[in-house]
């Protein structure tokens, strides 16, 4: 363990100025936007904190390896403690956004109701895209999958940019593309739809941590070769 | 016999960028519990050297091995490395604390209270950032940390760009008293030669990717002369010997000639009143690349 702890400090010290500006700008704009609400009592809006905190994840998971890995590899960390490092700062970060996320919205629908907005100010979550039923922690579950399957989707994205640089992760992409827009691709992918359709949460679920073991296992390979320069200079 | 630890062993050491040979089949030693100094001119291959010496890079061929072992993906070695870079060492927008908190749990034999104590000689504000911090404030910041950290093998790569006068010579006065205390491996690549070369025990000087050099300091220091006097008598003298430089002033001339002295030379020299004094290592690095690299204008007219 002790081997890691450099790794995760590096990770957390990277990543908590960001954390805590986002989820301030989140809270300053909700409760902006409940003044508002009491101000205006005849506007009709909401608000939806679960994209931006998928952003934020996106975006989090795109940058963490061009900002962490030469400076772990420069501490004289190996890439598998660092590797491993990062998998774990990867989970670590999923369930806070997740439970930050569920805070956000258990706090701001009570506090909405509480103040008789329900009707002109909503905050939306998983339960106003079809999940009516769903609880408390299956929304957590949900959010913390969709949170590290974005963090590593991204971060596979980071690990090939930094590795071999934007030509690469440019093609890669172009491929992706024209591989989804090929019918041929797209009728091999019906089975799984088919699949998936017949438990929708379930079975995405289970499809998304097979992508994020997926994507670990590609970074993990990307990483093995990879040096202090990024871009595939050296 | 057990080998000093901090021993690093160099065999066939190569490494290419396509067409480009940054090390061409090196071998060498640092050994283990000295002060080493690492020269060369730009594009000598020392930092690609320390980089693969870290596991930064790979090599194209030949093996590296500190205390025995080789250090890629091995933890046990690269604990004991710490390598300070000549830039971006540390994340910019960390505070000084944060590097330092994180060089504590990355280096067993982290020091805490010497790094306090050293941030009271580099006047550095623990609270700033990084990326606040002047170019020198930044060099200080790693010679800190690469001090501080106590490494069986600490390596430090141009560590004092824009470090002022005083601050150099404060790094290069607790770099011998620390080192004295706890004697390690300790590899300088630098271009302040005449500076620092007091401090060196032995000198490894890479040219163009290859060894061009390594031996004990005060052999080095044996191996080049400077003749002075009058050109007649000079040259006289200088007849037989390698001159690695030479250069006239009126009638006056000197010359740098690599070899030892013999006491027939310095009788001889006496006779022709012509001054014999030793080539600081500076100089001769100058000499001796400069020599390599005409050397190779002419191989390839």
């Amino acid at each position: 363990m002790q081997a890691f702890k450099p790794v995760l400090k590096l990770v957390w010290f990277d990543i908590r100025a960001s954390y805590f500006i986002f989820w301030s700008i989140l809270l300053a704009v909700t409760i902006f936007n409940v003044i508002l609400a009491l101000s205006l009592p005849e506007l009709r809006f909401g608000m939806s904190a679960n994209f931006a905190v998928y952003a934020y994840m996106a975006a989090a998971g795109f940058l963490m390896i061009k900002e962490t890995f030469p400076y772990s590899l420069g501490m004289s960390s190996t890439r598998y403690h660092y590797y491993w490092g990062l998998v774990l700062g990867f989970l670590g970060l999923a369930v806070a956004q997740a439970v930050s996320l569920l805070i956000y919205v258990l706090l701001f629908s009570s506090l909405t109701e509480w103040l008789g907005l329900a009707d002109n100010f909503r905050i939306f979550s998983l339960r106003q895209v079809g999940l009516t039923d769903i609880s408390w922690i299956n929304m957590l579950i949900i959010d913390f999958t969709i949170g590290l399957l974005l963090l590593t989707l991204f971060s596979l994205a980071g690990a090939i940019l930094y590795r071999f640089g934007w030509l690469i992760l440019l093609i890669i992409g172009m491929v992706g593309i024209v591989l989804i827009m090929t019918p041929s691709f797209r009728a091999a992918l019906e089975p799984l739809v088919e699949w998936v359709s017949v438990d929708l949460v379930l079975r995405l679920l289970i499809l998304a941590g097979g992508v994020i073991l997926f994507c670990l296992v590609c970074i993990k390979l990307v990483l093995r070769r990879a040096t202090i320069e990024a871009g595939g200079k050296r | 016999m057990n080998k000093i630890r901090g021993q690093i062993d160099i065999e066939h050491l190569s490494k290419t960028y396509g067409k480009f040979v940054a090390l061409d089949n090196i071998t060498l030693s640092f050994d283990g519990g000295k002060i080493h100094g690492l020269l060369g001119r730009n594009g000598a291959g020392k930092t690609t050297l320390l980089h693969l010496i870290n596991a930064h890079l790979f090599p194209s061929a030949g093996q590296i091995r500190i205390d025995g072992e080789t250090p890629f993906e091995n933890p046990a070695v690269l604990r004991k490395i710490c390598f300070i870079r000549e830039s971006g060492n540390f994340k910019p927008n960390f505070k000084i604390k944060d590097v330092l908190e994180l060089a504590q749990l990355a280096y067993p034999n982290w020091d805490q209270d010497f790094a306090q104590q050293l941030l009271g000689v580099f006047n550095l504000d623990p609270s700033k950032k990084v990326k606040a911090l002047s170019k020198g404030m930044g060099s200080a910041l790693g010679v800190i940390v690469g001090l501080a950290s106590r490494a069986e093998v600490t390596i430090f790569d141009e560590p004092y760009i824009g470090m002022d006068v005083v601050h150099r010579q404060q790094f290069y006065d607790l770099l011998v008293e620390d080192y004295s205390r706890y004697p390690r491996t300790i590899i300088l690549s630098t271009h302040l030669i005449d500076e620092v070369s007091k401090v060196f025990e032995g000198v490894v000087i890479l040219d163009q990717g290859r060894v061009l050099m390594q031996e004990e300091t005060d052999t080095l220091r044996q191996k080049a002369f400077y003749l002075r006097g009058e050109a007649n008598q000079v040259d006289q003298l200088s007849q037989g010997l390698k001159v690695i430089h030479e250069e006239k002033l009126g009638t006056t001339k000197e010359v740098a000639v690599l070899g030892e002295r013999s006491h027939e030379l310095d009788l001889q020299a006496k006779q022709l009143a012509v001054t014999i004094e030793s080539v600081p290592i500076q100089k001769l690095m100058v000499y001796l690349t400069t020599q390599t690299e005409r050397g190779a204008q002419h191989a390839s007219v």
